[in-house]
């Protein structure tokens, strides 16, 4: 196998090099910008609790990155901020400092850096943090975290689905699935209502992370619709929601790349079969 | 037919001609690039120096020796180079001293026989075609199952085939019809909405990549299942309508100058390989920057215009970078992220992230099954513009390409 420089040197066209303006760095910096109405609102509404929190987890998250960037001679981005700030705000309330400390290490080294760095992981980072805890520490009430409502994320969503980072099949499908099932297991459509604003943030920038989804478009729909089932039964059972919401998304995680191979192998069939006759 | 393309990305380019007038810039030299002739090693027929007439051929390929490149122009051989080093492919250069057409003589029953082929072949004509898979020039004798008129602007700065086929349809349904007697197999005309053309045309509809043969390929007749397709676009078809009805070799193609570092977008009708200094002479903004030959993401930075290329776009000189290095575009290759806008800016049917890893990774049986076949380097410029990894997926694809075609 020839090295990557080696093909695109000996190629026919020379390489005229002209990229848009997504980048990986400038994803983070969307997601950021994206994230800013819910920091806004959780300063007015819960002020100095959510400081220390958020402080420490962007610290520590950051401290890592720049650690493995070190040893890896790579140069820092945002990368580390995102799942930072998304950490601070679903982790539980009533956490000690050092707890948090040591989900958010566990999910930033072993989630991304063991990996390679943001890219090259395939778990959401907060995802891996938050289950951590959930198993390390079981006593935890996982009901009581800064609850971000669902209007704080529609601007995010927005830019983020515009500018072709998230899936809107996703939100989509999830959301629909979940209040559907929970429907038609509770019979009551405003708690189905209730549950699915309150899975809004951990959907939308835990759930729709490009890196821990499926590629293919009918491996969202997959991805999604199993997911948000998933969580109508697990809040249908009582459990709290943000346990639920990031088991869901890490187990969906974990399926990704499976269900992107499924769909992978039916496109390619039937793509045999439409070109069948002359297939040689 | 009417296809509707949801997929794709909307461009927004400025600098489209507002009119259309079609100047005749003064061109001194041309220039024939052995990227436009893929698969081609030359064996050069003039020598340096030598003056040639118009429809003259200046080299013939070591393999297929019927496969000739014939001058665009008649002047005086000013260059001859077998691997240009910075394109890894010849070169031809020559002064021009004139650029009226050339008298050529055609069979009378050219409808009978091989006739079309011949001509085709001895005209230099046969270069217009591009075939799936691979993207290269097809074989004299080989004949596809189907063959696909461009006549569709590549993106929103090339000329608008209504204006360019104006008043010319009787050399276009010529064309069509040489097509026709080709090969037995259908002649589809891939046009845009509204444009009024010749029966059998197929509509497609949507945002670039729309325009492209790769996309109507695979809505039509795709190649990645053993089938063979010629693409060609609508200005070649009437250079061979052209010649047919009057025995007269066209060599020049109507081509715009657009983009923002232009100062008043135009139409322009010049030589095949026409110098682009003689083009953009006394035309351009001040702060003009990269200047590409063809489409503006698939185009390339050159001295002489493409062979298959119908625009000419300049950009602005973009801001200098490396001021914070955060917000600036790196060069470095990173991960590829796989975005919601890989699948929606790409229409085709396959599994876009996949095939991209496969490419990336140089994995060619994985990508053939994922169906790079269907695809040449044109196809993924708009991945490579979207892709947050970095990657050139077009000298990728050709890699993987060649090691297929190898194994063939």
């Amino acid at each position: 196998m020839r090295s990557l420089d080696a093909r695109m040197s000996t190629a026919r066209l020379p390489a005229l090099r002209l990229h848009g303006w997504l980048s990986g760095p400038r994803i983070q910096l969307l997601f950021i910008v994206s994230l800013l109405p819910i920091l806004g609102q959780s300063f007015v509404f819960y002020g100095e609790e959510v400081l220390p929190v958020l402080a420490l987890s962007i610290a520590i998250s950051v401290g890592w990155h720049a650690l493995f960037a070190r040893l890896r001679k790579q140069s820092l981005d945002f990368s580390s901020v995102v799942p930072a700030i998304i950490f601070a705000m679903v982790v539980p309330a009533d956490a000690q400092l050092w707890q948090i400390a040591l989900g958010i290490s566990f999910g930033s080294v072993v989630g991304v850096h063991l990996f390679g760095g943001y890219g090259w992981n395939f778990l959401n980072p907060v995802a891996v943090a938050l289950i951590f805890l959930v198993f390390s520490f079981p006593d935890a009430s996982y009901g009581n975290t800064f609850p971000v409502a669902w209007q704080w994320c529609v601007p995010g969503t927005i830019l983020l689905v515009f500018t072709g980072i998230i899936s809107w099949r996703i939100i989509l499908a999830a959301a629909g699935s979940s209040a559907l099932a929970l429907y038609l297991l509770t019979g009551s459509s405003s708690d189905a209502f209730l549950a699915v604003s309150g899975f809004a943030f951990v959907l939308v920038f835990v759930g729709c992370d490009p890196i821990a989804t499926p590629s293919t478009n009918s491996g969202r729909w997959v991805y999604a619709i199993l997911a948000g089932c998933l969580a109508a039964l697990g809040l249908a059972s009582g459990k709290p929601q943000t346990e639920v919401f990031i088991s869901v998304v890490l187990l969906g995680g974990l399926f990704a790349p499976l269900i992107d191979f499924s769909m992978v192998r039916i496109q390619m069939w039937r793509r045999l079969r439409r070109n069948g006759a002359r297939h040689g | 037919m009417y296809i509707r393309l949801k997929r794709g990305l909307n461009l927004r380019l400025a600098g489209k001609p507002a009119n259309i007038n079609i100047d005749r810039p003064a061109v001194s030299s041309v220039g024939l690039s052995g990227l436009d002739y893929p698969d081609v090693r030359p064996d050069f027929l003039v020598e340096q120096g030598q003056s040639v007439i118009t429809g003259q051929p200046l080299l013939r390929d070591r393999r297929r020796p019927e496969i000739i490149v014939t001058s665009p122009a008649a002047g005086t051989v000013t260059g001859l180079t077998r691997r240009d080093p910075s394109t890894a492919a010849f070169f031809v250069g020559l002064s021009v001293s004139d650029v009226n057409p050339a008298e050529f003589n055609v069979p009378q029953d050219w409808r009978r026989g091989d006739a079309v082929s011949e001509t085709l072949l001895a005209s230099g004509l046969w270069s217009s075609f591009l075939e799936r898979p691979f993207g290269r020039i097809p074989d004299p004798d080989g004949r596809p199952d189907a063959i696909l008129v461009t006549a569709m602007p590549a993106d929103e700065l090339a000329p608008d085939p209504t204006v360019v086929l104006a008043g010319r349809a009787a050399d276009f349904s010529t064309g069509i019809e040489a097509l026709a007697h080709l090969a037995d197999c259908p002649v589809h005309v891939c046009r845009a909405p509204g444009s009024e053309m010749a029966a059998n045309s197929v509509v497609f509809s949507g945002v670039y990549p729309a325009g492209l043969p790769g996309t109507h390929i695979h809505h039509l007749c795709p190649s990645g299942s053993g089938s063979h397709v010629w693409t060609l676009n609508y200005q070649d078809v009437l250079a061979i309508g052209h010649l047919f009805n009057t025995e007269q070799l066209e060599t020049h193609r109507i081509v715009t100058l657009a983009g923002p570092g232009v100062l008043i977008p135009t139409f322009l009708h010049v030589p095949l390989g026409a110098d682009i200094e003689d083009l953009t002479r006394g035309r351009l903004r001040e702060k003009y920057g990269r200047i590409v030959s063809g489409p503006f993401l698939s185009g390339r930075e050159t001295k002489y215009l493409g062979r298959a290329h119908l625009e000419v776009c300049v950009q602005l000189s973009g801001p200098k970078e490396g001021h914070l290095s955060i917000f600036a575009h790196s060069n470095a290759v990173g991960p590829i992220i796989p975005i919601a806008a890989h699948q929606d800016t790409f229409p085709f049917d396959l599994p876009v992230v996949p095939l991209l890893r496969a490419l990336v990774v140089g994995d060619s049986e994985m990508a053939r099954d994922l169906g790079c076949l269907e695809l040449i380097e044109e196809d993924v410029a708009v991945l490579s513009y979207i892709c947050p990894s970095n990657n050139n997926y077009g000298p990728l694809l050709r890699s993987v390409l060649d090691e297929l075609r190898d194994e063939l």
